[in-house]
């Protein structure tokens, strides 16, 4: 399935340096917990350890976000964020896969969720096409195999 | 393949989340966070709609 680029306004000093604009491959998912879900945008982002949501989401799902388990992360900065891990239903496009991701107790965490390489990455194929502005993304049932059997260790990089 | 231009719609809402139409058209309603966003576009008849978290103008993702 390919899902082309979000277009999304850039800050000044970036448009400053390269263009007024920002594309993010940024794709349409919904999150079921139970029999709750939303509809979202997620950013898929190769560099994430995991998939990761911010406490609103989990609001509107009715998970109880500290009776998960608690895995620690970090970005750029070295700031260490707490999520929480639950599993849940990704539904993309024709694919609902059951996944494990981390809810925050803050707010913000920059976007409105990541889709990394446990949770996501371990289901499918993804190939980034930035000059024609898309990105292809596949099931693979053999990935998902060989990932699921990686555990988490205590610090993880976002 | 065209990517989709959400500047135009996303301009007044830097730093909020909003509530998208299917379309990406229009935005049903914004707030500080996603539950809020989500209550104000259901309480205005709306039940079909795409969360999406708007970064602040001054703040680029990085990981």
């Amino acid at each position: 399935m390919k899902v082309p680029y979000l277009v999304k306004p850039a800050s000044l000093d970036f448009s400053q340096v390269f263009t007024s604009q920002v594309l993010k491959p940024q794709i349409t998912i919904v999150l079921k917990y139970g029999e709750k879900k939303q509809k979202l945008f997620a950013l898929i982002d190769s560099g994430a350890d995991a998939c990761l949501f911010p406490k609103g989401i989990a609001d509107i799902l009715g998970v109880k976000i500290k009776e998960g388990q608690r895995i620690d992360f970090s970005g750029i900065g070295g700031t260490k964020t707490p999520f929480y891990f639950h599993e849940v239903d990704i539904l993309f496009g024709e694919y609902q896969v059951k996944s494990k991701v981390g809810f925050s107790t803050q707010e913000n965490i920059g976007v409105s969720g990541i889709l990394g390489q446990q949770g996501f990455f371990e289901h499918f194929i993804v190939s980034y096409h930035h000059k024609d502005r898309y990105v292809e993304i596949k099931k693979s049932d053999f990935i998902q195999g060989l990932f699921s059997k990686i555990p988490f260790s205590n610090n993880i990089f976002i | 393949m065209a990517p989709i231009d959400l500047t135009p719609i996303l301009k007044q809402h830097l730093g909020k989340w909003v509530a998208l139409s299917d379309d990406q058209k229009s935005v049903y309603a914004s707030g500080d966070t996603a539950k809020v966003a989500a209550d104000d576009a259901i309480s205005t008849g709306h039940s079909d709609f795409t969360l999406l978290f708007v970064e602040p103008s001054n703040l680029l993702y990085c990981g």
